[in-house]
């Protein structure tokens, strides 16, 4: 036989059942915000992070932070409650957001965004 | 091989969706009335000898061997360039082939007519068809011929691989990939594999692996440190972002699944250099990088292509072309194969290799065209 002789799947059932009931958050949700927890447009800590890469001084002060989780009403200028922000305490220069950029984020088929080939 | 019509199974979708496969319907706006076509098709399956199946399982043994030996040929005659492989990446190349640091898995794509079987090209850094081939296409088997048998032990050959990889791997092994829906089940299915195995796994999106500027070390979310990293990410994409230098500088702090010397048979500049070591060998078609030469039927293939774009065949005296974003790194040119038509589908196999672990099965996709494409559709397999 060339065939698997069974086949037991525990990962991927449950991410499909979720995908099936509308219960998929395959990714945690990160919002741009200012030192107030308000969201604001994610370009401007893209251009920070992009200055930061660049050598860019700004005097120590970073007025914008990636933040994970926690809940919002996801609209700019909505406070953000819960989740945690980078940097973190001693964990001061991590940046993020150096890798995936070439091919976007998209849903759907490899018609629309797989890296895969 | 033949192609056979039959009803799909009541309730497909959901059947196809319970083990994985919830991207089966390609976009809205695909079928000619406006509205979604399948990608996953069932309507039909290929019907295989199993004297053909030991044919290509022998083919795709094989290929594997010549490739190797060609990844060594262009690291011996440093033929980098000729494959528009930036410089940066040479060392880093040549180290990680030299030291054998954990691959995975690769997918030849073969033209088939019955007869002879030829090398179109070799996805051997981000394959995917994965799910279809290895988990929906063993289901449906199951379903409706379970006494039938079907060459594919994906599934089977993955978990001996990672158990095999178990003691060099540092765990957590993180599997990192872009944010849409096929992306993320394969990566799902891939830790599936590797926690059978026995791994710890976890998932993260490119975007989100961090570098910490004080420690030098790539980062997960939640601040530890990443040291073995499957990506479903193409090497020459990761190469032209901003993390690429921390990548390349600090390679030995990270095992990258798959490494990156893959580079070299990810590359349709790969199909030139075999044509050069092995002339006229039954397996290959000629392929040159400097223009068709002496080719009346070729197909023009961007040495980074992806899903069948800009690639231009011409065909008694006619081109057809498809359109998008690649070829600016240069083009392979490739004598055009033999595709058979059935039905006024166009077949090509994706056989699957497992490091280590040797062929492991295969998935058909089906094409309007000669050309596979990212609308092509993945019908199953059999053979008796």
């Amino acid at each position: 036989m060339k065939k698997s002789s069974s086949i037991t799947l525990g990962l991927l059932a449950a991410a499909a059942l979720m995908a099936t009931t509308g219960c998929s958050r395959r990714t945690e949700v990160r919002e741009c915000v200012d030192k107030d927890h308000r969201i604001v447009e994610p370009a401007l800590c893209q251009q920070q992070e992009e200055n930061r890469q660049r050598g860019g001084y700004m005097g120590g002060y970073y007025p914008y932070l990636w933040h994970y989780g926690g809940s919002s009403g996801g609209r700019l200028g909505d406070a953000v409650m819960g989740g945690s922000s980078t940097p973190t305490p001693g964990m001061s220069a991590v940046t993020r957001g150096g890798f995936g950029s070439s091919m976007g984020s998209a849903a759907g088929h490899a018609a629309a965004g797989s890296a895969g080939s | 091989m033949k192609r056979q019509k039959i009803a799909p199974r009541a309730d497909w979708q959901k059947k196809v969706e319970s083990v994985g496969l919830t991207y089966h319907t390609l976009a809205p706006g695909t079928a000619p009335d406006g509205g979604a076509l399948p990608y996953w098709d069932e309507s039909a399956y290929y019907e295989f000898t199993a004297a053909e199946v030991d044919a290509l399982e022998a083919a795709t043994e094989r290929l594997q061997e010549m490739c190797l030996a060609a990844g060594q040929f262009i690291i011996d005659n440093h033929r980098f360039a000729d494959l528009k492989i930036p410089p940066q990446a040479v060392d880093a190349i040549t180290k990680t082939w030299n030291d054998e640091p954990p691959a995975l898995y690769g997918r030849f794509d073969l033209a088939f007519d019955g007869r002879a079987i030829k090398l179109l090209e070799y996805n051997a850094d981000t394959p995917t068809a994965l799910v279809e081939a290895s988990v929906a296409q063993w289901f449906w088997l199951q379903d409706l011929f379970p006494q039938a048998d079907q060459f594919n032990s994906i599934h089977e050959k993955l978990i001996a691989k990672w158990k095999d990889l178990k003691s060099y791997v540092a765990e957590t092994v993180y599997f990192a990939h872009l944010d849409n829906e096929e992306d993320a089940m394969t990566v799902t299915y891939l830790r599936d594999t590797a926690e059978q195995a026995g791994i710890a796994s976890a998932s993260v999106l490119m975007s989100d692996i961090g570098w910490d500027e004080q420690k030098w070390r790539f980062l997960d979310l939640e601040g530890n440190p990443m040291e073995t990293i499957f990506k479903l990410y193409p090497w020459e994409m990761m190469l032209a972002e901003q993390f690429s230098q921390y990548a390349l500088d600090f390679m030995h702090k990270v095992q990258w699944i798959e490494p990156i010397w893959k580079m070299m048979f990810s590359n349709k500049g790969l199909l030139a250099v075999l044509w050069e070591m092995y002339p006229n060998d039954p397996l290959l078609l000629p392929a040159y990088l400097d223009g068709p030469r002496d080719l009346k039927d070729y197909v023009r293939k961007p040495l980074l292509g992806r899903e069948g774009a800009n690639i231009l065949l011409v065909k008694d005296g006619e081109k057809q072309q498809t359109y998008g974003q690649y070829g600016a790194e240069g083009f392979v040119y490739q004598a055009a194969a033999p595709i058979p038509c059935l039905d006024g589908n166009y077949p090509v196999l994706g056989s699957w290799i497992i490091a280590d672990q040797g062929a492991a099965g295969m998935g058909v996709r089906e094409s309007d065209t000669p050309v596979t494409t990212n609308t092509s559709r993945f019908v199953p397999h059999l053979f008796r």
